[in-house]
């Protein structure tokens, strides 16, 4: 496909040195585009690579990684790009949003003094403009008294507004790309819906791309266009946020499904869990990576890792035994459909 | 119903003195848990949730009101007698980590509150703690230290601590909320097991609506210090009373109107300047002069079939007509 903001292709993270020596594959071999416009979402547990993946892309990784494949951003490779060239790249065209925005933000200095300094960062201006701005963009993220706030310190914030001061911040580029780290996990459910509406808000207004990594199925299918899931590193799943929700074809996207506490389910009712852990990270196996946790699992799956693949239209799937598509919660449909 | 709850809870308050001004942190709360039911309580930060769960065991002491449990009033009760009226309620928090010590062994750290209670001799403690273990999942890791286990296995530990003395009690406070889906499912699941197979009971602390569904027979909402609803768990998601429940309810993304409507507008107000009269009044839709003048009492409205949903609102939301919802339909589809 063409018109991609954003092409990553067979993205790989290793880490080494951590741990004796050993080499750590975080993130094995990732394909997707991003387009303008679109929320894609990267669904995963801690450890799955979705972090790390977006990360690679800001140059924010340690030195002990290592990263190859290629990963486009409007046709720029970003991979292998210098550290200030990459920062340049990076401060024009994508911005990111984290969970912990006590820790993103300077105690120590005046909020609007924060974010005026992220718009000189990225534009030449007075500045008084760019304490302008920094108004502009605090009333752009619904601070109520903006000029007010903006000579308070974080720690005279809520949560959520310390989360909108970071999102003023990230948008001071102007970005083409907002990443959302886990941006709401951490703030309460009223207050992550405000964020969640208000990203949204921001990108249609804006035409930016969205892109929100979670550890929350239910957020990601509620908000997203489209959704990834991530396990030991690779993608194992994806497609539309609406598809997804009525057709989960690879197990470990079933399993996640059936782990959430939902409202409609009825109290008491056992969730399905699976046992055992992601596979160590140090020593992926040969074959599937879910496959030990896996109820559907055969010889085949042990064998060889199932690649990811358009097996439907719009709809990629790493696995040699998916599940029929009957929903969410539907049986394991036929098996042995390898294709 | 004239059985005798397993705990009664009444007109808590616990205030704190700081710099800005005395924080109200809980602000008169009465409820009852019952011998083998798990009851919820939803709120979010600052709702004063966490601040309601150590007052209830003791820790600290709260500003003043009620803590019957099994009989005993915790409040007035000092030394050795209130810990031992505290022996059979247990609590469990959010971070396992940090209630562990990370130079003990898991087996000495289950140990421990036995031996607290000079339970036995060490050879039947030794025996209750592989009992314990097993219990948890977590036979076979019994020599290893807290950072030999992953957050799944933390929490497991520290619920077999609590479960050691046989309690009758568990406070959980956000006792899963930091825990990947996958392990949060198994440890729900076991908090399920322990409640069938020991038949205790749980007052069930989480800001996860739909967590404190999944576990709950009956659930209250908190909000700025104070319940502003009480009612079976169906009930409640069914058909909320309040408009602040509705608002959380509204917030779940997924649900249908998650999407179409728009959030409650800004910030709670702050605990040290609580709204007069009713707390959520300033963030309401539905709030009128009364909401400024009066406190809004906490009374029983019939909303289904089972006994029991209360509320403390001047203008709840009440059922749009005699027609009976059915639970299958999806929450907030409502006629606007």
């Amino acid at each position: 496909m063409t018109g991609a903001l954003l092409d990553i292709e067979d993205l790989r993270v290793t880490f080494t040195g951590r741990g004796h020596g050993r080499e750590v594959q975080a993130v094995d071999g990732v394909t997707y585009s991003v387009y303008a416009g679109q929320t894609l979402a990267i669904v995963g547990e801690s450890g799955s690579g979705k972090t790390v993946s977006c990360r690679a892309l800001m140059g924010l990784l340690p030195p002990t990684a290592t990263i190859t494949g290629s990963a486009r951003f409007q046709g720029i490779q970003l991979i292998g790009l210098s550290d200030d060239r990459l920062r340049e790249h990076r401060g024009a065209n994508v911005a990111m949003v984290f969970q912990d925005p006590a820790r993103s933000l300077n105690p120590t200095m005046r909020v609007g003094a924060q974010i005026a300094e992220a718009v000189r960062a990225h534009r030449t201006v007075t500045k008084a403009q760019a304490r302008e701005q920094a108004v502009d963009l605090l009333r752009q993220v619904h601070i109520p008294l903006p000029e007010r706030r903006c000579s308070e310190y974080p720690h005279q914030l809520s949560g959520g507004m310390r989360q909108r001061v970071m999102i003023a911040i990230a948008l001071a580029c102007r970005p083409r790309l907002l990443i959302a780290d886990e941006a709401t996990t951490a703030l309460d459910v009223t207050t992550q819906a405000q964020i969640m509406e208000l990203l949204l808000e921001l990108q249609a207004e804006l035409g930016m791309a969205l892109m929100l990594i979670s550890h929350d199925l239910g957020l990601a299918g509620a908000y997203a266009d489209e959704v990834i899931v991530m396990y030991a590193g690779r993608i194992v799943e994806q497609a539309p946020a609406a598809e997804l929700a009525g057709h989960v074809r690879m197990p470990y996207t079933q399993a996640l499904f059936e782990a959430i506490p939902r409202l409609e389910r009825p109290a008491h009712a056992p969730l399905q869990v699976i046992g055992g852990r992601p596979p160590d990270p140090a020593a992926l196996p040969q074959g599937c990576a879910f496959e030990p946790r896996c109820r559907l699992a055969a010889d085949d799956c042990r064998a060889a890792a199932p690649p990811l693949a358009e097996h439907e239209p719009g709809h990629r799937w790493a696995c040699w035994h998916p599940q029929g598509g009957a929903g969410g919660m539907g049986p394991p449909g036929e098996k042995g459909s390898r294709s | 119903m004239t059985e005798v709850p397993l705990l009664q809870v009444k007109d808590l308050v616990h205030e704190f003195r700081t710099d800005l001004g005395t924080v109200h942190a809980v602000s008169g709360v009465s409820f009852d848990v019952r011998a083998g039911e798990t009851l919820g309580i939803v709120g979010e930060t600052g709702s004063g949730k966490s601040t309601l769960a150590r007052a209830i065991v003791q820790a600290p002491r709260p500003t003043s009101g009620s803590v019957v449990f099994r009989g005993a009033d915790l409040v007035t009760l000092r030394g050795a007698r209130l810990l031992q009226a505290r022996r059979h309620l247990q609590m469990v928090f959010q971070d396992p980590f940090g209630s562990l010590d990370p130079k003990w062994r898991v087996r000495d750290l289950v140990e421990e509150p036995l031996i607290a209670y000079k339970t036995g001799d060490r050879t039947t403690r030794r025996r209750r703690v592989d009992e314990v273990l097993e219990l948890v999942g977590l036979a076979g890791h019994s020599t290893r230290r807290p950072r030999e286990l992953s957050g799944g296995q933390a929490q497991r530990v520290a619920i077999a601590r609590a479960v050691a003395l046989n309690p009758a009690l568990i406070i959980c406070d956000e006792a899963v909320s930091s825990l990947d889906v996958l392990i949060q499912a198994q440890v729900l699941n076991l908090f399920e097991r322990l409640r069938a197979e020991l038949g205790l009971s749980y007052l069930f602390i989480a800001h996860d609506l739909a967590l404190v569904k999944q576990v709950s027979d009956r659930v209250a909402v908190m909000y700025l210090g104070k319940l502003c609803e009480v009612g079976p768990g169906e009930e409640v998601y069914r058909q909320p009373l309040h408009p602040y429940t509705r608002a959380l309810l509204d917030s779940v993304p997924g649900t249908a109107k998650a999407r179409a409507t728009k959030t409650i507008r800004g910030e709670p107000p702050s605990p040290v300047h609580p709204p007069s009269g009713c707390r959520f009044r300033t963030r309401c839709p539905r709030a009128g002069q009364r909401c400024a003048d009066e406190e809004p009492a906490m009374r029983e409205l019939p909303t289904g079939h089972t006994a029991g949903h209360s509320v403390a609102c001047h203008f709840p939301l009440m059922p749009v007509a005699d027609t009976p919802v059915r639970s299958e339909e999806k929450i907030g589809e409502t006629p606007r």
